[in-house]
Order: C-alpha cells, then sequence, then structure tokens
C-alpha cells in the first residue's frame, strides 16, 4: 500500500509528444480511473507508473520513492492487461506463481498466497487448468489472481474489462471494486468506458490529448465539468453543446452546454425544434430533436411522459443553473 | 444432406476406387524399397541371376551383420553414428542459434539491428555448394578436416529456421513480454520459461526437416572427409559402388541402404507424436 506522485510527467515518442505534463497525487488506498478516448495518452501514463515506458521528463514517485530508473518488478506494482497476458503453457497455478517463483518465494508459502487468492476469486476448481480451457471471465480472474499473489503496493488496470461481454463486464466491474476495497491496495485504472469510470473512481482524471482536463470526484466532475471535452465526454447521452448566439443575451462564439436530463419539452420553449426520431429505453425515453440551425439535441425524460411523434414541431427549455457556459477555446467560464 | 454426408464419408464406389488410386500409388513408389530390401536378404548369386527374386531370402541376418561390422570401406556401424553425430548436431545447432538469433531481432533494439536482420537474410542465397570453396578453405585451415566440428559447423546457421521462429515470435503478443517483465523476469528467463515452451511446435516440426537435410548431406562430407571413419552413410553408400572391374556386393550395399533409411524414418514418425499433439493443443 503507498500513495503515487505523479509530477509534470512528459512523454515524446521521437518528436512527438504524448503527454503534456501531468500532475496527480494519489492517496494511499486510493481508486483512481483515468478515462480518456482512445489515443489520448491514458495507457501511456499507465505504463510510465508500470515502468514499461520510459519517463520523458517529470518525476514518478511510489510510496514516495522517486522510480524513473527502476524496473517494473522493483516497483510494487501489479498489473493486470487488456488481453490478461496470461502464460499460454502454464497452468492458472502456474501463471499465479509464476513471480513468486522468480523472487525465490518459498514453495509453502507460494502455494499458501496463491491458495488465498485462488479462494478470493473463487479459482479453486480451475488451478490445473490451462488458460485456454476458460472462460473470458475466468482469464480475467486469473489475471487479477496474478496482480494480488505478489501483493503489490499499487494495482495497475489496463482497459482489463474490454474483451468481456456487457454482461460479464458490469459483474466484473462490481468484483474489482470490491476486491480493491477489501484489499484497499491503492489502484490505477485505465479505461475509455465512461461508466466503469463513474462506477469505480473515487477519483477520476478525464484525459484529453495529452492533457489531464480535469481532476475530481465522479460526481463534481459530472456535475461541474471544466472543459467543453469533459462535459461532452462524460455522460450518456452526451452534454448538448448549443451556440449562445441562439440564446439572446450571450456573446456568439461561446457554447453553452445542457445536459439531457436538464431539458424539457413544452410547447413553448426557449427554442423551437422538431423531433428528429425517439429511443424508448423502458424506464426513460431519449428524444432527439433538430434545432433551427440544423444541429441536433437530445433530450432525456421519465418514460410516464408523453413521447412526442417524429416529425413534431415541440419548444425546449431548461433552468438558467444547468446551463454550463463554455468560451471559445472550449475552458468553463461559468453558469449563464 | 445425402450429398454433403458422401463428401465426409464416402460410400460405395467411389470408397473403393479412391482406395485403389492410393494403394497403386503407394505400391509404386514403395516397389524399388521393396526390390532392395529383396536384395539385401539373398546372396550375390541370387541377384545377378535373372529372373530378380521379388520375395526375400534367407541371407538377411549375414548380409546385414556384414554390413554393420565390415561393409565395403567402412563399417556401416560406423558411418550410421558419424551421421547421425552431423544430422543431431546440424538440427540441434541450427535450431539454437536460430531460435537466440530470433529472439534478439525481435525482442532488442540494438544499433544495426536492421543490417543484421538483413545479413542472415542475405546467407539465403548462399548455400553451401556456392561458398563451396572458400568454406572448405576455411576448415582446412582450423584443421577440422575429418572431424565432426568440420561436418557440423558450415551447415549450422540457417536463414530460413531463423525467419520461421522471427516470424511466430512476432505474433507472440507484446504483452506477454510485459507481463514477464513486471513478474521480474530477465530477458533470458523470459526466453526460457515462455517463448521457448511456446515454440515447441515449431521446433519439433523444425527438427524434423533439419535432422533430414543433415542426414542427407552428401557433397560436403564427401568433400572433407579422407578418413574413412568420419564417411557419413549417405556418401558412403556412393563410394560402396565398384569403380573399374570389381564386381559390387550387392547385397551389403542394399543392407545399407536399407539402414540408412531407417534413422529418418524413425525421426518422422516419432516426431508426429509430438506434431499431432502440438496441433491439437494448438494455441494463442
Amino acid at each position: 500500500m503507498a500513495t503515487v506522485t505523479l509530477q509534470n510527467v512528459r512523454k515524446s515518442f521521437g518528436k512527438t509528444d504524448v503527454i503534456h505534463g501531468i500532475d496527480l497525487d494519489i492517496a494511499d488506498g486510493e481508486f483512481i480511473v483515468i478515462v480518456g478516448p482512445s489515443g489520448c495518452g491514458k495507457s501511456t501514463l499507465l505504463r510510465m507508473v508500470a515502468g514499461l515506458e520510459t519517463v520523458t521528463s517529470g518525476e514518478v514517485k511510489i510510496g514516495g520513492r522517486l522510480v524513473n530508473d527502476v524496473e517494473p518488478m522493483d516497483r510494487d506494482i501489479a498489473m493486470v492487461f487488456q488481453n490478461y497476458a496470461l502464460y499460454p503453457h502454464m497452468s492458472v497455478f502456474d501463471n499465479m506463481a509464476y513471480g513468486l517463483k522468480i523472487a525465490k518465494t518459498p514453495r509453502s508459502e507460494i502455494e499458501e498466497r496463491v491458495a488465498s487468492a485462488a479462494e478470493l476469486l473463487q479459482l479453486e476448481p480451475y488451478l490445473h487448468r490451462k488458460p485456454r480451457e476458460l472462460s473470458g471471465g475466468q482469464r480475467q480472474r486469473v489475471a487479477m489472481g496474478r496482480a494480488i499473489v505478489r501483493k503489490p503496493a499499487v494495482f495497475l488496470f489496463d482497459e482489463p474489462l474490454s474483451n468481456l461481454d456487457a454482461k460479464l463486464r458490469v459483474q466484473m466491474r462490481l468484483e474489482i471494486k470490491a476486491l480493491q476495497r477489501k484489499l484497499g491496495v491503492t489502484a490505477l485504472y485505465v479505461t475509455h468506458d465512461q461508466v466503469e469510470a463513474m462506477t469505480l473512481a473515487d477519483r477520476m482524471v478525464v484525459m484529453n490529448s495529452g492533457v489531464a482536463d480535469q481532476i475530481g470526484k465522479p460526481l463534481e466532475v459530472y456535475a461541474d465539468p471544466q472543459t467543453a471535452f469533459v462535459g461532452g465526454f462524460i455522460g450518456s447521452p452526451p452534454t448538448n453543446f448549443l451556440n449562445a448566439g441562439l440564446i439572446p443575451g450571450l456573446a456568439t462564439g461561446n457554447t453553452i452546454g445542457i445536459r439531457p436530463e436538464h431539458l424539457t419539452l413544452r410547447a413553448d420553449g426557449r427554442l423551437q425544434t422538431t423531433v428528429a426520431y425517439t429511443e424508448a429505453l423502458g424506464a426513460e425515453t431519449l428524444i432527439h430533436c433538430r434545432l433551427p440551425d440544423g444541429n441536433q439535441i437530445t433530450a432525456r425524460q421519465d418514460a410516464t411522459q408523453r413521447i412526442p411523434a417524429e416529425g413534431e414541431s415541440i419548444g425546449i427549455t431548461w433552468n438558467d443553473g444547468d446551463a454550463m457556459l463554455f468560451d471559445a477555446g472550449g475552458r468553463r467560464t461559468g453558469q449563464v | 444432406m445425402a450429398e454433403r454426408n458422401g463428401m465426409v464419408e464416402k460410400r460405395g464406389a467411389g470408397l473403393w476406387l479412391t482406395h485403389l488410386g492410393l494403394i497403386i500409388g503407394v505400391l509404386f513408389i514403395f516397389f524399388p524399397i521393396w526390390l532392395a530390401f529383396v536384395a539385401s536378404t539373398v546372396t550375390q548369386a541370387d541377384i545377378v541371376r535373372p529372373p530378380m527374386p521379388l520375395l526375400p531370402g534367407d541371407q538377411f541376418f549375414t548380409n546385414y551383420g556384414r554390413a554393420l561390422t565390415s561393409g565395403v570401406n567402412a563399417p556401416v556401424a560406423t558411418m550410421l553414428l558419424n551421421s547421425m553425430a552431423m544430422a543431431l548436431g546440424i538440427a540441434v545447432g541450427k535450431i539454437a542459434i536460430s531460435l537466440l538469433s530470433a529472439f534478439a531481432i525481435v525482442y532488442f533494439r540494438f544499433p544495426l539491428r536492421k543490417l543484421f536482420f538483413w545479413l542472415i537474410f542475405l546467407t539465403l542465397m548462399l548455400p553451401v555448394e556456392v561458398r563451396i570453396v572458400p568454406t572448405y578453405e576455411v576448415i582446412a585451415n582450423f584443421g577440422m578436416l575429418n572431424s565432426y566440428q568440420g561436418l557440423i559447423l558450415p551447415l549450422i546457421a540457417s536463414a530460413t529456421a531463423t525467419f520461421l521462429f522471427r516470424q511466430f515470435f512476432m505474433t507472440v503478443p507484446d504483452e506477454l513480454a510485459e507481463a514477464a517483465r513486471v513478474d521480474g523476469a530477465k530477458p533470458m528467463r523470459f526466453f526460457f520459461d515462455i517463448l521457448l515452451p511456446m515454440s515447441r511446435t515449431n521446433i519439433a516440426a523444425l527438427f524434423v526437416i533439419l535432422f533430414i537435410y543433415g542426414w542427407n548431406q552428401y557433397l560436403w562430407p564427401l568433400l572433407i572427409t579422407t578418413d574413412p571413419d568420419m564417411n557419413t552413410i549417405v556418401m558412403g553408400i556412393k563410394q560402396m559402388f565398384p569403380s573399374g572391374d570389381d564386381t559390387a556386393d550387392w547385397p551389403v550395399i542394399m543392407a545399407t541402404s536399407i539402414l540408412a533409411m531407417v534413422p529418418p524414418v524413425l525421426v518422422v514418425v516419432g516426431m508426429q507424436r509430438l506434431f499431432v499433439r502440438g496441433l491439437v493443443e494448438s494455441e494463442k
């Protein structure tokens, strides 16, 4: 168990800068999720913490110790990879025990640690199977088991759930959260899935092309995004962005963002729209409307409310406090 | 549906016809070998008197005994041993060197990596026959004529095998190497613990091919072995043929030929099991 500190960490591949200086303080036992679209540098950042990628400049500290030039195995970390990276010719037991064997741990202790990890992950019946004889979820558990037996100070997860089907993903998500709580280990988790980020994180880091746009508690980030990118990336369906020029009294060039759940359909709205199509999801209904300027805007309403017909002309409105104002550069400038 | 079944499980006349075709083919290929076997079990007199015998005689033990212990120039047992040493040396050596060079090329970044890769590639264009004179010179200067080293070393580098392993290593996901690194495995540990066991089916396949390649070497052993005790079996057979007016000891020559065929057959049959097991266990 340890803290992780990143100080102005940068990474370039040749002349291309991938990470433009990230500062992050992770408290002991905290679950941090790094979320962003593909190519934003989130995996690179994680791999720098793991020691699989060199740090171009800045400092990476684990437990207060500078680890920039320390080999992965000496960093007291364990990593779970996206494709699990299990050794195909080894049994589940050997996969989990491999790191301990290299560290010359006594045989009895290896058996004890693997047994307790297997019990924790319900892998006991499969210890003698090869990875290919396991299902995706079980392989995922083995990969986690391999991380657990090392008793690391920090867990690193690199999109561990993206190879699983949707149902299993939800289940494993809960298991990972429960496991991390139980073991109390600091965790750094990379994902492109904002739902995973919202549900797992104590704090999340939203990355956008090599920059940490916002770091904060999930609900704070959701409620109060600091950039238009964060507002658009976190939340599904995404925040609607309107040209501020459409609203009387606001300067053109700026943008306002309104979450779908904050929009209300009324006969006399602030804006007049046409319903393009509707998606009834059961508990809620998404209504996609077309604005006079051709842009689309999505409202989310309760299933109990009337679903307007496609092609119907309808007004749309919101409370002033729910509209977020962004400047031309995408930075948040306040409420409307 | 009936037709589709027919594709998988042929019944009736078609089945018999295809089998008949295959059997004729096998007999056609096998007949000369059968003749050689028959000739190795009869006396010299039986062979030279027409018609040729088509059924084995009673001289099996005499002929094979004579071949193994005395032969014509050198005892066949010695030649078999030499061939075995050469074929095993070449097969094992080639596999070891190719594995290591492929490992270096795929997993390490060192200066001139590309150049070395192309140098290896270039050797494909230089089989033994092309470089035979300079190679002979080198081996002679090292004093390796009439030695196992001389037989094995010039044939031990293999661009083909290096390529095969390179291609295979490139299909191994990078995460596996990274996982091993996080687990604390140093490069050679990763090589022996993970890469080597994963390549075992490739190794088995290559071993069969390379063993037969080494076993069938003719020109190179012929050139550098002058001592009959260093003869290999394939060149030995040729040397048993009489020159001038001598009479050929056909039963012994045929016995030698049969004996020369046995080890490659055993390797193929033995390795086939590993092959099939490897194929069934195939994994990504």
